[in-house]
Order: C-alpha cells, then sequence, then structure tokens
C-alpha cells in the first residue's frame, strides 16, 4: 500500500517537530551547549511550580495587555492612513519614504529617546505600535493596489464614485491581504513590546529575561521566553485563522 | 521637466523634512533643559567634535552587522538549497521555520548571549540569526516557485537534479533571494545593535546605553542618527542592487 503525497508530508512535518524538539531536549541533556542550555524537560519541570507560575502568568499578563494596545493603535492607523493614501496617491511617495525611514531607525535608538520624551509605560506601546504599523501598512497598500481592473471598471461604468467603490468592493477585495499583514504583524508587535521593557526597565516579561540573563537564572530565562513565543504562537493562530476565513468567505 | 521632478521631490521628503523642522522648533521654542531635550545644533557639535568616537563605534557595529549578515545569507541560502534537494527534508523543515518564524527571534538574544557570553561573538551569532531566518523561509519559497509546465519539460527530456536546480530553480529563486536581503540588511543593523546595547562592550549600542547612563542626551541623539544612517545605507544599496539584478533576472 503506498501513501499518498499529502499523508507522507504531514507524517514528515510531525517528524520534523518531533526532531526540532528533541534535539533542544539532547543538547541540555547532553551539555553541548554548555551550562546555560537546560534540557526542555528541567524548564516544564521548573514551570510547573506553583510559585513560578503564578509569576510568569503576572509578567505575561503585563506584557500581554502592551502587546494588545500596540497591535490594535498599529493596525488601526496603518489601516486608515494606507486607505487615504490608496485614495489620495499624490502623498503616496511621501508616505512611503517617511514609513521606511521611521521603521529603519534602530528600536534601539529610538527607545532611549522616546523614554526620555514620554516615559518608559507610552514608550513600550509606540515603539511595538510603530513595527505593527510598518508591517499593515505595507500589505495593506499592497492589496489595495491589486484590485481586480474587471471589477474596478464595473463599478466605474455604473457610475461609483471613487468612496462608494472604496467601502463597497476595495477594502473587501484586500481583506485577506490585510489580514496576512496583521498576521506577520504579531511577531513585530511582541518584539517591539519586548524589547521596550528592556531598555525602560517597566516589569513584565522582557524585563524578567533580562534580570534572569544577568543573574545567570537559566531556567527562568527559558520560562520567560518559552512563555513569549507561546503567546505570540497562540496570538499568531487566531490573526490565522481569521485570516483563513477571510480568504474562504472572499474566495481568492 | 524640473518643476515637476521638484515637485515629486518635495512630496516625497517634506514628511522628514517637516520632523527636522519640528526638531529645531521644539528645541528653540519651548524651555526644555538641554539634558531632556538636545537641540540639533548640540547633536552637531558632539558628532563633529568627536569624530574618532563615533567612527570607531560606528565601525565595529559596522562590521558586526555586515559579517553576521553575510554568514545568516549564506546559511540560510544553503539551508534552503539543501531542502530543496530532499522531499522529506523539505517537508521536515517546513513546519520547524514556520514555527520559528512566529517566534519574535530577538526573544532569545539573552539565551544566545548566555551560551557565547558576553562580547562580538554573541553579537556575530545574534545577527546570524536574525538574518538566517528570513533569508532560509524566502530562497526555499522561491526555488519551488517554478512553473509546473516548465518543471514537467525538464523531466521529459530527462535533466538530471542538478540541472534542474541550476536551470530552473535558482533562477526562479533570485527574485525571492534579493527580497529576503532587502529584509535582512537593515535588521542586520537592528540585530547588532540591540545585542550590543545588551551585552557588547563597544559598538553604537553601547555608546548608546553608556551615554545614556551618563544623561550624555546628545550624543544618544547622535548615535540613534548614525545607526540611523547605516541601516538606511544598507536598505538603499539592497533596494539598488534589487533593482539592477531583477532587471537582468526578472
Amino acid at each position: 500500500m503506498s501513501l499518498d503525497i499529502k499523508t507522507t508530508q504531514r507524517f514528515y512535518a510531525a517528524f520534523g517537530i518531533l526532531v526540532f524538539i528533541g534535539s533542544i531536549q539532547l543538547v541540555g541533556t547532553f551539555q553541548l551547549a554548555g551550562p546555560a542550555w537546560p534540557p526542555l524537560s528541567t524548564v516544564v519541570e521548573y514551570i510547573c511550580q506553583r510559585r513560578v507560575v503564578q509569576t510568569l502568568l503576572l509578567a505575561t499578563g503585563k506584557t500581554s495587555k502592551v502587546i494588545l494596545y500596540a497591535y490594535a493603535v498599529g493596525v488601526t492607523l496603518a489601516i486608515v492612513i494606507s486607505s487615504l493614501v490608496h485614495l489620495f496617491p499624490i502623498y503616496r511617495p511621501g508616505a512611503d519614504r517617511f514609513v521606511t525611514f521611521v521603521n529603519a531607525v534602530p528600536a534601539v535608538a529610538i527607545a532611549p529617546i522616546l523614554i526620555i520624551l514620554v516615559g518608559g509605560q507610552l514608550s513600550g506601546l509606540i515603539l511595538a505600535a510603530i513595527y505593527v504599523f510598518f508591517v499593515v501598512y505595507m500589505a495593506s497598500l499592497s492589496g489595495l493596489g491589486r484590485l481586480n481592473t474587471a471589477h474596478v471598471d464595473l463599478f466605474q461604468v455604473y457610475g461609483a464614485s471613487k468612496y462608494q467603490r472604496f467601502f463597497a468592493y476595495d477594502v473587501l477585495y484586500a481583506a485577506p491581504m490585510i489580514l496576512n499583514g496583521m498576521k506577520q504583524a504579531v511577531p513585530a508587535a511582541v518584539v517591539g513590546a519586548v524589547l521596550a521593557e528592556w531598555f525602560s526597565g517597566q516589569g513584565g516579561l522582557g524585563l524578567m529575561m533580562l534580570s534572569a540573563m544577568r543573574n545567570f537564572q537559566i531556567p527562568l530565562l527559558w520560562s520567560a521566553m518559552l512563555f513569549v513565543a507561546c503567546f505570540a504562537l497562540a496570538f499568531y493562530g487566531v490573526v490565522g485563522s481569521l485570516e483563513a476565513y477571510a480568504r474562504k468567505r472572499i474566495m481568492l | 521637466m524640473t518643476a515637476r521632478f521638484a515637485k515629486h521631490w518635495l512630496l516625497t521628503n517634506l514628511p522628514i523634512a517637516l520632523v527636522f523642522i519640528a526638531w529645531v522648533l521644539v528645541a528653540q521654542i519651548l524651555p526644555v533643559n538641554a539634558i531632556i531635550f538636545p537641540s540639533p545644533g548640540s547633536v552637531l557639535e558632539d558628532v563633529i567634535g568627536h569624530p574618532d568616537v563615533y567612527l570607531h563605534e560606528g565601525g565595529v557595529t559596522f562590521r558586526a552587522s555586515v559579517y553576521g549578515l553575510l554568514l545568516g545569507v549564506l546559511m540560510g541560502t544553503g539551508m534552503a538549497l539543501l531542502s530543496w534537494c530532499s522531499f522529506a527534508l523539505k517537508s521536515m523543515l517546513l513546519p520547524v521555520s514556520l514555527l520559528l518564524a512566529t517566534i519574535p527571534v530577538v526573544a532569545i538574544i539573552p539565551i544566545i548571549t548566555r551560551i557565547f557570553g558576553p562580547g562580538m561573538s554573541s553579537v556575530l551569532c545574534v545577527v546570524t540569526v536574525v538574518t538566517f531566518l528570513p533569508t532560509f523561509v524566502a530562497v526555499s519559497s522561491g526555488l519551488h516557485a517554478v512553473e509546473h509546465s516548465h518543471e514537467s519539460l525538464f523531466k521529459v527530456f530527462g535533466a538530471r537534479k542538478w540541472q534542474q536546480l541550476r536551470y530552473l530553480a535558482i533562477p526562479a529563486a533570485v527574485p525571492h533571494f534579493m527580497m529576503a536581503l532587502g529584509i535582512s540588511a537593515p535588521s542586520s543593523v537592528i540585530g547588532a545593535m540591540t545585542a550590543e546595547y545588551l551585552i557588547g562592550s563597544e559598538g553604537l549600542g553601547y555608546q548608546l546605553r553608556s551615554a545614556m547612563a551618563n544623561f550624555a542626551t546628545d550624543r544618544v541623539v547622535g548615535g540613534a542618527l548614525l545607526s540611523t544612517v547605516m541601516s538606511i545605507f544598507f536598505l538603499s544599496l539592497a533596494q539598488i542592487a534589487c533593482k539592477k539584478i531583477l532587471a537582468r533576472w526578472g
């Protein structure tokens, strides 16, 4: 009996994940990377302690709040501004240049200036929002730029105004692309929030990682990273399923 | 013609110019302390007055970014080529690379620094990891972005695996490779700066941290500006190379 190609692929995929996790465990068990790389099982055991879990969850709550706020702000601004630029293309070159410029500024360089200007709490939010904004802005504009010409012509023939067409067609047609950008923006939001915590010293998972790194608390360092990764993965999954739903509805 | 060009130039660069004008005005008008909000003049003075500091720290960051970028891109491309050759390896690496793409890479910087110890080797490793992932993902998707009919044609004429790679898959992957370079180039500077900030003993990131600790705000802004210029330089270089190569291959 021969397996079809999809099943074989799934089998290999599961195997790949297993090998990935297994090799992390093995490197730790045999201390191949030194004492800073513990076996995964040790980290999981460490997390399972009641006090540790409580501390980690508290920190996750704090960081995730910043991430979610920044995500909401970044996505909203990106969609509004890219829509405006789409409707008034004369501002496109300036907006593009400005957005690329701001995105190219290393976070390490903006963070101190932001902290000086607006304080630690708000600077984390702004930093993460800038990263989110860039990814969604780019995706949204490229989605709005790939409209179906036949559909656009139809709206023109029936005498729809630019704005009528925008709300009835452009936004919907670009929705899967925008949601794809929103999915890519999830890791960006997480990175922004964690970085800002490093620079500002405001609590949360980022600060926890940093102090664990400086104090050689290796299991804590790994657990904090696992929590960051799991949060990012779950968030990514939620937005990803939204994207899949939109793709199905709009049938691209 | 010149008028149209001037108008286009103005529309393109006006927003950035406005930011700098606002900076000058705020520093002039508002009665804020220079330690909190340095004026452009004092920043310029610091940069011109200490060229040796900026050149040295900037050079360290520049080298770390370039070497890390080269390593990361080479490893990413090599890994993608390897995974193209074997169906099993490709299927195994796909979910892992998806998993790694969702994880914020920056979050593993503290772990890398604990493994490699403080210093340049950690910074280099961070930049390599940051640039490796996008290259691997983009190049392997490029290698598979081959039209089905072309692939069948190669098969019908009995092309060997390496011939298929050389004449079909690699040309298809070139645009993807260039795109990955565009993403990786500026992020190599960002990775180097972040790593230096956390663990470095030299480089622009370290300079930012120590200047902040000493309330030398003009130096903080100067370092920030220099790193921005560097990052934009990398980005433009990648974009120019992308245009040149796509004109030939695209």
